[in-house]
């Protein structure tokens, strides 16, 4: 049963997270010197995640992944009536939508942590560039990565909820984004990041169960 | 015969306009159950209520002697559901959606999904977005049979479809799931469809549930009472029973639910030159019964003004 539901999520964001792949591949690549497509220019000569310019680019890609995949998740199956189909499997609806938020978060952890791992471990080949490398180094933006999640879920929760208005029903969305530029703002408190996260990822989940459960379909 | 579906005083509002009000109906176990009512007379929210897919206001619902807002997974396996507008997964292939249905349910009953199939000449390597309406309503139809439930639940399920099919569908329909001890509820707002295949139904007037009786007791129960008068006709006294009337010209039809001897009193007291009694089929009497108050459209009105200018 679980596989049949994960199989399904796993068909229907496939293209998310291969056209997402496709971007961090370039950005890697580029950040390491390489030339993946005729248009993409090398930008090596920085120093591994201490300047701004990977950190950037990877939120510039990471956000438009996790909303694309909370919003996928979530719209499609009220835009197509589907969740007259899901929800009358004979399964407790909490772990179908458990089972949808589980198969998108890994999904998102998996593709952006590939770039990351990947731009880590040519940081910390020596020879490869002119500057020091500690893996400390890249707390910042495993940080950001870790952070992100909570817009996935604002962006699941933004799809599943129902409202009036467009803009209203964006709100769990422009919150988890306001949420995740708080949490990263403040360099002081970055122990309690993590933390702070899950707390927020557990709310999120919370709230996403308990409209799934009430609202109409 | 234990009832399967029990709904009390089930009510529904959106936008404080009540779409289903105070329902209450029994389901017997074994029976097939025609809901009727117009478009948008709240037969898919009186479903979906008792499947527990929206949250009523007020009221509530059993079914397979289970709160509906509480069904366990063992109990949901009972019940077969085809939703309006026959939702699947597009990408899907047919053996895909087959493969998706199945891991849920352990009495599958593959051989059966097979012989659907072949019945209706679909393969299972066909994408189910290059189908058309008729064949998805087929897929649909047989995955929810192919779960083998003791209740089958099907919202408008021939909606769509052109006439050809629709037969077709409701003749494989009734062939395939009227089995011994299954109960069907199934809604419609196409009266041949019904009559057809139910033993009982109910029939929704804006929410309210009018009638609830066996099939041929509605078709019997209701008569079109043509009056013809050689005056304008006189005001009509209320009376128990009276559905609808309609005054054109001299004439008065009088649309009755229930016509007895009292009502035929009734329509001589008022004198008229000739009391005709009219016996309605199904269609006729649902037609009747659910159109409620009669308005001249504005076109005719046009159209007679156009035809007396042209003969000027």
């Amino acid at each position: 049963m679980w596989r049949a539901v994960l199989y399904k999520e796993l068909r229907e964001t496939a293209w998310i997270a291969g056209l997402a792949l496709l971007a961090y591949l370039n950005l890697v690549a580029g950040h390491m010197g390489l030339r993946l497509f005729p248009w993409s220019g090398g930008q090596s000569g920085e120093i591994p995640f201490v300047e701004a310019a990977f950190l950037s680019s990877f939120v510039f890609i990471s956000v438009p992944l996790v909303i694309a995949l909370g919003l996928r998740q979530s719209t499609a199956e009220s835009i197509r009536g589907t969740w007259l189909f899901l929800l009358h499997r004979p399964a407790e609806p909490w772990k179908l939508v458990g089972l949808k938020l589980t198969t998108g978060t890994v999904l998102y952890l998996v593709c952006a942590a590939l770039p990351i791992a990947i731009f880590a471990w040519w940081a910390a080949t020596p020879g490869t560039h002119a500057s020091p490398f500690d893996w400390s180094m890249t707390w910042s933006t495993w940080s950001v990565w870790f952070s992100l999640s909570a817009m996935y879920l604002g962006a699941f929760l933004a799809g599943i909820r129902p409202a009036h208005w467009f803009g209203s029903r964006l709100l769990p969305l422009a919150a988890a984004g306001l949420l995740v530029m708080l949490i990263e703002g403040p360099p002081w408190w970055w122990l309690l990041r993590p933390a702070i996260v899950l707390l927020v990822d557990a709310w999120l989940i919370a709230c996403i169960l308990y409209v799934a459960r009430t609202r109409d379909y | 015969m234990p009832d399967v579906i029990v709904t009390h005083r089930l009510t529904k509002f959106y936008s404080r306009r009540p779409v289903v009000n105070a329902l209450d109906v029994r389901v017997p176990q074994g029976s097939v159950y025609g809901l009727l009512g117009r478009n948008a007379a709240g037969k898919s929210t009186a479903i979906k209520m008792m499947l527990g897919m929206v949250h009523p206001d007020y009221g509530r619902v059993e079914v397979l002697g289970e709160d509906a807002f509480c069904l366990r997974p063992e109990t949901r396996a009972r019940i077969g559901y085809l939703a309006e507008g026959h939702p699947l997964y597009r990408w899907m292939t047919v053996g895909e959606a087959v493969r998706f249905g199945r891991a849920f349910y352990p009495r599958w009953n593959d051989v059966l999904l097979g012989q659907i199939l072949d019945h209706f000449g679909l393969s299972r390597r066909m994408k189910i977005r290059r189908l058309s309406n008729g064949q998805r309503a087929q897929v649909s139809l047989a995955l929810v049979v192919a779960a083998d439930p003791e209740l089958l639940i099907l919202d408008d399920p021939t909606i769509g479809l052109d006439t050809v099919v629709r037969r077709d569908f409701l003749e494989s329909m009734i062939q395939i799931i009227q089995r011994r001890g299954r109960t069907i509820l199934f809604s419609s707002h196409i009266l041949a469809d019904v009559e057809r295949v139910a033993d009982r139904i109910g029939i929704l007037v804006d929410g309210v549930l009018r009638v609830d009786c066996p099939t041929d007791r509605f078709r019997d129960s209701i008569r079109k009472v043509v009056l013809e008068f050689t005056r304008e006709p006189p005001a009509l006294p209320a009376c128990s029973g009276l559905v609808s009337s309609w005054q054109v010209g001299r004439r008065l039809e009088l649309i009755v639910a229930g016509y007895t001897e009292e009502h035929r009193r009734l329509a001589e007291s008022l004198a008229p030159r000739s009391i005709e009694v009219v016996e309605l089929s199904l269609e006729d009497a649902f037609i009747d019964y659910t159109r409620g108050p009669r308005r001249p459209l504005p076109l005719f009105a046009e159209e007679e003004t156009n035809v007396e200018s042209r003969a000027l």
